[in-house]
Order: structure tokens, then C-alpha cells, then sequence
């Protein structure tokens, strides 16, 4: 089995064994029921005490074959109204970037909980979405009240 | 090691295990540090010694010594794990060590320590045991020792959790032969110890951990059988029976341990214990959705048995559970119509009558749970629509608890969105029903929203366009009741009711406009469409778009200085943009332009509105799409004054942006319009501070204007704007050149640079001129003075930059230049 399959099986070991309340990290399976290591359907909750509290967001986390030494991709699904967070979805966050704050040692469950404190933390110095960027730096109020009606359409179960 | 006394022995084993702990932070893979691997192997016969001497050793000091052992061997195999992982040889030395370390368990000081330390090698490095010591852990677990521990387990005593995750993770490594022996005494007497360890009394969240872990070693096991069910191709492997049949077991004995205890116990759960427990419950769900892969429908029929025999006995919270594991089944049952006799029973049942009963000994988490699974059932419903009335009827009830109106209104949408064509017949009950609802306390913003869109959504499905105008007509109605609670609020002073009123009109209206959105399942009858032009837009429909109209402006008279209400004035207008065909809510242009021709740099949300305009001009740019020149005129002589009052791209970055954006627009099919721009003072300003949002600080202009700029190059010039295109690019050419190259000089930040090599592709391409301007900035007073390059540097940048013509290879010159240029590399290009 090639580095990635081996690190992506021990990830999935580990979550299983021990994984932050309210998150889902699982890889799919194509139709005819094989297991995409490659590919997992997460799901992130507002951290307690936020905003963004008793919503659940989804993701879909790409890992490419040279990872670990490259980070995955991970994509909001629909994608998500958020100032770090491109159109397509795609979260801009530094611990994913190849060239900034990656590190092969960097876990599933350490990016799960990156992007979840990303959520109420959003990084005003690398907008990715000029929507959600906007109106986080002109109208905090309305950026607040945007998000709780958010949280609304995608409650936690 | 006689010689040494019991001091001196421990001072020994502390040595050993520090020398493996530290050894093992030497990365074995490098070169340089193989001596100290080699070194440390060269002991492993002394390191055998000193721990077989303490793990069998007797006498006073006995249980000191045999506990260092055990660390001390659990500190090795975890570094042979790394280094001797092909050495056999080896490993020899530390798995003779297994009896030994086995028999610490039956010390009854050192059990808990024993028990812990094959737990931890088991569960982290399963291979170091061959088959004959894991043949010894079976029997000592099935052994007399083994079951008294279980019995006391089962009875509640805490201390023997350890001896349950040893359990576990013994199952974990050995799986395989669980699975593939069934008939094995040794496997079956294990698989039993484990069925029992689900079975413990107690609560998850209270009192059983084991619970918890169990789930993980079930994962396991199916994981085993799917994987080896896909792998043996047609004909399944001969003991799928036995492994069927413990997976369903395993199913049930969980599907008792997900039901929520009763509230007197419940209401003393710390925050904590309610987090494990519904933790607990989704790793349960996710593992049911895995085994139904190899159970199938022999699953969905004993949930519907278990269903109906707790619906039966009335017993709630069985049901909850049942219906929780329904839910977490819906995804993969729903996509075939297999199950669905099966689904028939359940959904068919007296569930949903029962759950629309008063009755108060009806937890409401039990009704929560009916509501929720009911949405995700949609597709079953669509199939079968002879039970949506029941279902419907009981969300109806629903959304009169507070506790549940908010999941009611999400289901109904989803299956009134779903099962649209079946529900035409019912579309007067559902309007009288939503009449009835306003007048509830649960009916805010959210819930009018979603199930007014619902019923849209069935409006939507009715055969002909003259069958719409009146139900659309009613709920408009309804939406008027807001609009005038929203006008009354404000005469009396009340702004914030007003807003939320306001506010609730225009969700209501947006919700509407994408349920009246033709759903991408229905095949476009191109016959039908051409009868309909002019149907909305000047015949009977033509008061739906001027009542809706009306319901905006209203709105917006007295609260445009709401950013939300923007924003949802927008949202409005959008839902008409996408669509193919003429519908309710497809607004003429004009009244997009009006509403954006109302802005000035003082209205909240002012880039949404501008953004509105993008995706008009958008979806009025394709081929097929009608010409709006006109329109586009308006937009672009707002946008000029916009631009001129700002003066700065740097006084409001994101109007700038959404500006910049809206020109971009304009390309290709509008380029007329933008070159027509009067007086032309206004186009050279315009020009001008696209430019100056390159040379700005601020990111999104910088993106915007780039891209601008790369499509204007880009585009391919019809021969009558030739000239004129032509001429705008060389008035520019050496402005935008001195931006593009001040920003790679060193200016830009790194995450800018992809997208300022787009335009200078597109320049150096389209324009011979483009290297001088290039020089010129390179050379010029504008090139930043902090750059560390010199001019033989400038000189090969612009060499290689011109030599690749605008390939894509330029954005790594740009990147190394750049690099070059803020001193973060000694020597460019060497």
C-alpha cells in the first residue's frame, strides 16, 4: 500500500478510536461499495459558545496521492458564507496551504478543528469570498445576524 | 544480574527504557543515525535478559521489578515496531517476553497495568503477536479469569473497563478469525464475551464506557466482511451466514443502548454526559449505514419489526430510537424502490396519527425524531404519495410546538419540494392550512418562509400557467398581511418590528421565487414555452410580478437603509435570473436596473446590489439570451458615478471591487457599451482606476481589476471596435504596465501573484509596444526603490517574460522575480 493509503487508514483508525464531539469524518464508498480512502465526507459544528453554535456544516475533504506531503483539499458543500471560504466552497485556511503553514504531521482531526475555530475566527487578511468579506468588515451587525440565520438552515442533529 | 541489588536493577531498567524512548527519536530512515539503530540492536540479547529476569522474577521486590519489566517491554516492542519491523530475527528476543508479561496478569497488583499494556500493544501494533500468543490471550480471556472479570463488567464494577477495551482490542487483532471460524469454539466463546460487553447494564453518558469502545471493534468487523464480500466478487464467502447474523445482533443489542433514558435520569446529565451520549448515538448511525451495506434489507425489516412492537406496546422511546436508526438508514434505502414494502409498514403505520395525538406521555424528543426522518424520506414519498397526507398532516400539527416547529417547516419543505406533482390536488387544504398557521405563535420569519415556499414549490408543479395566478394570488395575500404589519409598524415608530415584518415579506418572496424555479428533473417542453411569452410579463400573470413588485417597493421605501432588507431585495430578484423560461417571479430587467439605479455609496450591502447586476448582465451575455444594451447603459453610467464619487479605490475597497466587477461584465458582448461610456472623461476615469485598484493595497479590487484587465486583452476585437479597443490599450499600456510591475516588484503579497501575471500574459501577447512599457517600468521611478535587484536582473526578468509570449510558464517568473526582488533568495536566476 502506497504512503497515502497507509496514512489515511491510520487517520481513520485514529478518528474512530477518539474524534471531537459533533464532527464526522468518514471516507465514502463508490456505488459498488468500495471504500475511497481518498475521499471523506466530513462535517464541522459551530464551536459552543459562538455564533456559529448548534449549526453542523459539511464538508468534502480531498486528500491528492502525494499526501501526506501534500495537504488535502477541503471544500464546503454547498458552500459556505464565510470570509476564508472561496465560491467554489474551497477553505482558505494557512495549515492547508502547501507553502504556508503545512506540516505532514498536521491530522484530519487538527484540520477538522482548524476550520472550526476558522469559523468564528475568520482571517481578515486573506479574503476568499468577497460576500461574507464584505460584509464581516463594514457591518459586523448584519455579518452576525447573516450567520445566525445560517446556523438556522443547518442545524446540528 | 544476581549481583545487583534492587536499587541498582532499577536504575538498569530505567536506563533501558530511556535508551528505546530516545533511540527512537533518531529518524531511523537517516543515513546518519543507522549507527545508533545498529548500536542499540547489537544489545537486544542483554536487553532479553534484564527484562525476563524482571518479569519472572519472585520474591520481596517481585511486584516493583515485574511492573518496570512491563513498561519496559511495552517501550521496546513500540521501538522494534519501527525498527525491526523486518527483522525477525530480532523481534525474537521481545516475543518470548509475551508469556512472561501474560502471566503478570493473574498478579493482582499488577493486573490493571498488565491488562493496560497489551491493550495499548494489541490495539497499536497487532502484528507483534503470532498466531500462538494470541492463541494464549484467547484462552486466558475465555479462561476462568477471563469470565469472572465479564461477570463483574456486566454487573457494573468501573474497575473492569480496563478489562473490557483489553477485550476489545484482543477482537480488533483478531478479527479476521472471528469472522472466518465462526464454528471455532475459541471464536465463538470470544464473539459471545463480546455481545456481552454491549449488553453491560448502564448508560452511555452515565455509567457504560464500554458501549462506547464497542463500536469501534464493530466497525472493524464489518469492515472485515465488506471488504472481503467485495473481494470474493458473485458468489459471497461461505461464512457471510454466521458473520450476518452476529452483525444483526450486534445491531440490535446497540439499537437498545441508543435509546435516551428516561428524564429522571436524564435531567441530573451534566453537559458532558449528554455530548458522550449523542456522540455515541451518531458513531452508532454511522456504523448502521456500513453494516446495512452487508445486511440490506434483512435490516430495514427488523427495525420495522422492532418499530411496530414499540409502537404497539407504546413505548416511546423505543420508538425514538428505532426511527433515529430509520433515519440514519434513509440515504441508502431510499435510492431503490427495494425496501419500500418494507418502508410501507413503518410509514404506513399508525405512526403519524399517533404522533399528531395530543397525548402529553409522547416525549417530544420521540415527535423530533418522527419529523426529522420524515424529511429524509422524500423520495420514498414521491413513490408512494397514498401516505403523504398522513405525514403531512402530522408536520402540519408539528409546526404548532415551539419545540418542533422549525423541523416541521424544514421537512415539509423538503417533501412538499420533492413530491410537488402529486400534491396539485391538495393545493387549497395546504393554502387554508398555511392561513390557519399565521395566526400560530411558531409562525416567524423561518417557518413562514419554509413552508410558504413548499406550497409554492406545489403551485409551481400545477399543469398550465393560467391554473397559477390564483394560489400564487392567495399567498401573496397572506405576504400582504407582513407588508402591512411591517407599514403600520413603522407610522407607529416601531422600526425593529417593522424590519422584521419587512424582512419576513421578502424571505417569503425569495422562498417563493426559487420554489416557482422549474426543478432540474422536469424535461423542458420547448412547444409549451412558446404559447407562455408574454403570459407574466403583460398577460394574466402580469399582477403576480406587479403585486410582488409592489411588496418590494413597499418595503424597501421605508427600510432601505436596512442592510438585510438589501440583501433580500436582491435575493428576490435573483431567483428569476437563472431561469429558461418566463415564470412569476422572472422580473423584467428594469426592475433589477431601478433598484440598482436607487444606490449611492451610503446604501448598506451596496457591493449585493452591484453584484445583482453582474449576474444580470451575466445571464443576458450568452448567445441565446435577449440583448439588454440599454440596461447595460444605465449600469454602467451608475457605476461611472459610483467610481466618481469614491475618487479612491482605497476609500471603499469592496464598492471598488464590486464595481470593478461590474465593468468586467461588460465583456465581451457589451464592449460597445463600455467604449460608449459619456463624456469620455468618464471612460478614461473609469480605465484609470481599474488601474488604480492594481496599484492599490487592497486584495479583492487588486483580483478584480486583474481580471478585468485579462479579459479585456483577451478579447477578441470584432473588426469595428477594433480601432477603438486598440486605442484605450495603448493610452493605457504604460500605466497598467508601471501597476503590474511595481506589484511584482515586490509590492504584491505572494497569494497576488497568479492572479497579476494574468493580465501581463495577456498584454505581452496582444501588444509588440508591451515590452517597452515593461522596460520603462522596470526602469522607472515608480519600480519600488526597497527591490533588491539590480538592472541586470529587471534585464533578464524582461527577457524571459517577453521571450515566453503570455505561456503559462510566466507565472513562475513572476514568482521568482518577485521572490528576487523582496531579498528572500541570495542570487536571482543563478
Amino acid at each position: 500500500m502506497s504512503l497515502c493509503q497507509n496514512r489515511l487508514q491510520e487517520e481513520r483508525k485514529q478518528w474512530r478510536k477518539d474524534h471531537p464531539f459533533g464532527f464526522v469524518a468518514k471516507p465514502v464508498r463508490n456505488p459498488q461499495g468500495i471504500l475511497d480512502l481518498k475521499k471523506w465526507e466530513c462535517a464541522v459544528p459551530g464551536k459552543d459558545k459562538t455564533l456559529w453554535e448548534g449549526g453542523l456544516f459539511k464538508l468534502e475533504v480531498h486528500f491528492p496521492d502525494e499526501y501526506p506531503t501534500k495537504p488535502p483539499k477541503c471544500k464546503f458543500v454547498p458552500p459556505l458564507f464565510h470570509p476564508n471560504v472561496y465560491p467554489s466552497g474551497t477553505v482558505c485556511l494557512s495549515i492547508l496551504n502547501e507553502e504556508e503553514g503545512w506540516k505532514p504531521a498536521i491530522t484530519i482531526k487538527d484540520i477538522l478543528l482548524g476550520i472550526q475555530s476558522l469559523l468564528n475566527e475568520p482571517n481578515p487578511e486573506s479574503p476568499a469570498q468577497a460576500d461574507a468579506y464584505n460584509l464581516f468588515k463594514k457591518d459586523l451587525q448584519g455579518y452576525n445576524a447573516k450567520i445566525k440565520r445560517i446556523v438556522k438552515e443547518n442545524p446540528a442533529p | 544480574m544476581q549481583n545487583l541489588n534492587v536499587h541498582q536493577t532499577m536504575a538498569t531498567f530505567w536506563f533501558a527504557e530511556s535508551l528505546s524512548d530516545e533511540v527512537q527519536k533518531a529518524d531511523i530512515g537517516n543515513l546518519h543515525h543507522r549507527k545508533y539503530h545498529d548500536e542499540v540492536e547489537s544489545n537486544v540479547d542483554d536487553v532479553q535478559t534484564l527484562m525476563s529476569y524482571a518479569l519472572t522474577s519472585d520474591g520481596k521486590d517481585s511486584v516493583k521489578l515485574r511492573s518496570e519489566g512491563l513498561h519496559c517491554f511495552l517501550s521496546w516492542v513500540f521501538y522494534a515496531q519501527q525498527a525491526w519491523i523486518s527483522k525477525p530475527e530480532t523481534l525474537q528476543h521481545l516475543r518470548i517476553l509475551v508469556r512472561p508479561a501474560l502471566e503478570c496478569l493473574f498478579v493482582d497488583v499488577l493486573e490493571t497495568e498488565a491488562t493496560e499494556t497489551f491493550t495499548d500493544m494489541l490495539g497499536n501494533y497487532a502484528l507483534f503477536f503470532q498466531p500462538q500468543h494470541l492463541e494464549a490471550v484467547s484462552s486466558i480471556l475465555r479462561g476462568p479469569w477471563g469470565q469472572e472479570r465479564l461477570a463483574r463488567l456486566r454487573g457494573g464494577e468501573e474497575l473492569a473497563h480496563s478489562f473490557g477495551a483489553f477485550l476489545l482490542a484482543f477482537g480488533d487483532a483478531a478479527v479476521q478469525d472471528f469472522v472466518t471460524k465462526p464454528y471455532a469454539v475459541a471464536s465463538q466463546e470470544i464473539i459471545g464475551m463480546l455481545h456481552g460487553l454491549i449488553t453491560c447494564t448502564g448508560h452511555v453518558g452515565e455509567d457504560d464506557e464500554v458501549a462506547l469502545l464497542s463500536v469501534d471493534f464493530w466497525n472493524t468487523y464489518v469492515e472485515f466482511v465488506t471488504d472481503s464480500m467485495f473481494a470474493s466478487g458473485e458468489s459471497p464467502p461461505w461464512w457471510i451466514g454466521p458473520a450476518k447474523q452476529n452483525m444483526m445482533q450486534a445491531m440490535e443489542e446497540l439499537w437498545v443502548k441508543l435509546q435516551i433514558p428516561p428524564p429522571s435520569l436524564t435531567t441530573t446529565w451534566e453537559e458532558s454526559s449528554r455530548q458522550e451520549f449523542s456522540g455515541f448515538r451518531a458513531d452508532v448511525a454511522d456504523l448502521m449505514q456500513s453494516a446495512h451495506m452487508v445486511l440490506g434489507l434483512d435490516m430495514l425489516e427488523k427495525f420495522a419489526e422492532l418499530v411496530l412492537r414499540s409502537l404497539h406496546d407504546r413505548d416511546w422511546l423505543s420508538v425514538e430510537a428505532t426511527l433515529f436508526c430509520l433515519s440514519a438508514l434513509a440515504d441508502s434505502i431510499s435510492e431503490d424502490d427495494s425496501g419500500d414494502s418494507v418502508l410501507a409498514r413503518v410509514l404506513g403505520s399508525s405512526l403519524f396519527s399517533d404522533m399528531s395525538n395530543a397525548d402529553t406521555s409522547i416525549p417530544s424528543k420521540t415527535r423530533r425524531t418522527t419529523v426529522d426522518m420524515l424529511g429524509k424520506y422524500a423520495e420514498f414519498f414521491e413513490r408512494h404519495t397514498e401516505y403523504l397526507p398522513a405525514a403531512l398532516n402530522f408536520l402540519f400539527v408539528s409546526l404548532r410546538l415551539a419545540s418542533l416547529a422549525n423541523s416541521a417547516a424544514r421537512s415539509i419543505s423538503s417533501l412538499c419540494s420533492s413530491c410537488r406533482q402529486s400534491l396539485t390536488s391538495e393545493l387549497d387544504a395546504f393554502i387554508q392550512q398555511y392561513r390557519q398557521f399565521l395566526d400560530w405563535r411558531t409562525a416567524d420569519a423561518f417557518t413562514k418562509h419554509k413552508v410558504i415556499g413548499a406550497i409554492a414549490a406545489i403551485v409551481q408543479a400545477l399543469p398550465s400557467e393560467e391554473s397559477k395566478v390564483a394560489p400564487l394570488q392567495a399567498l401573496l395575500d397572506c405576504v400582504e398581511r407582513d407588508v402591512q404589519i411591517s407599514l403600520e409598524c413603522m407610522a407607529g415608530g416601531e422600526d425593529e418590528m417593522s424590519e422584521v415584518a419587512g424582512l419576513t415579506v421578502l424571505q417569503c418572496l425569495t422562498s417563493m421565487g426559487r420554489a416557482s424555479q422549474l426543478p432540474d428533473d422536469v424535461p423542458i417542453d420547448l412547444d409549451s414555452d412558446q404559447v407562455q411569452t408574454g403570459f407574466w410579463s403583460q398577460g394574466p400573470g402580469l399582477a403576480v410580478q406587479q403585486r410582488v413588485v409592489r411588496c418590494i417597493q413597499n418595503i424597501t421605501e421605508i427600510l432601505a437603509d436596512k442592510g438585510d432588507v438589501v440583501e433580500e431585495t436582491c435575493n428576490i430578484l435573483r431567483t428569476g435570473f437563472t431561469e429558461t423560461a418566463p415564470g412569476p417571479f422572472v422580473l423584467p430587467p428594469s426592475v433589477t436596473i431601478e433598484f440598482v439605479l436607487q444606490t449611492s455609496l451610503t446604501t448598506p450591502r451596496l457591493e449585493c446590489v452591484l453584484t445583482t447586476a453582474c449576474i444580470l448582465l451575466t445571464t443576458h451575455s450568452s448567445e441565446s439570451s435577449t440583448r439588454i444594451e440599454a440596461e447595460a447603459t444605465v449600469v454602467l453610467q451608475h457605476i461611472s458615478s459610483l467610481i466618481r464619487d469614491l475618487t479612491e479605490p482605497h476609500n471603499d475597497p469592496e464598492i471598488a471591487q464590486s464595481c470593478v466587477d461590474v465593468v468586467a461584465r461588460l465583456i465581451p458582448r457589451y464592449v460597445p457599451v463600455l467604449l460608449q461610456l459619456q463624456p469620455p472623461t468618464a471612460l478614461e476615469k473609469l480605465f484609470t482606476f481599474t488601474i488604480a485598484c492594481i496599484a492599490g493595497p487592497d486584495p479583492l479590487p487588486k483580483r478584480s481589476a486583474t481580471a478585468f484587465w485579462a479579459a479585456y486583452l483577451a478579447f477578441t476585437t470584432p473588426a469595428d471596435l477594433h480601432a477603438s479597443v486598440d486605442y484605450t490599450i495603448q493610452h493605457f499600456g504604460l500605466l497598467l504596465s508601471t501597476a503590474l510591475v511595481r506589484q511584482i516588484g515586490g509590492d504584491a503579497a505572494r497569494s497576488e501573484l497568479d492572479f497579476l501575471a494574468e493580465p501581463l500574459k495577456k498584454l505581452i501577447f496582444r501588444q509588440p509596444l508591451a515590452k517597452d512599457w515593461l522596460e520603462a517600468a522596470l526602469c522607472g521611478a515608480e519600480f519600488p526603490p526597497s527591490a533588491r535587484v539590480g538592472l541586470a536582473e529587471k534585464r533578464r526578468f524582461l527577457q524571459m517574460v517577453v521571450g515566453l509570449r503570455g505561456k503559462k510558464e510566466t507565472g513562475n517568473v513572476v514568482r521568482e522575480f518577485w521572490v528576487a526582488c523582496r531579498g528572500t533568495v541570495s542570487a536571482y536566476g543563478s
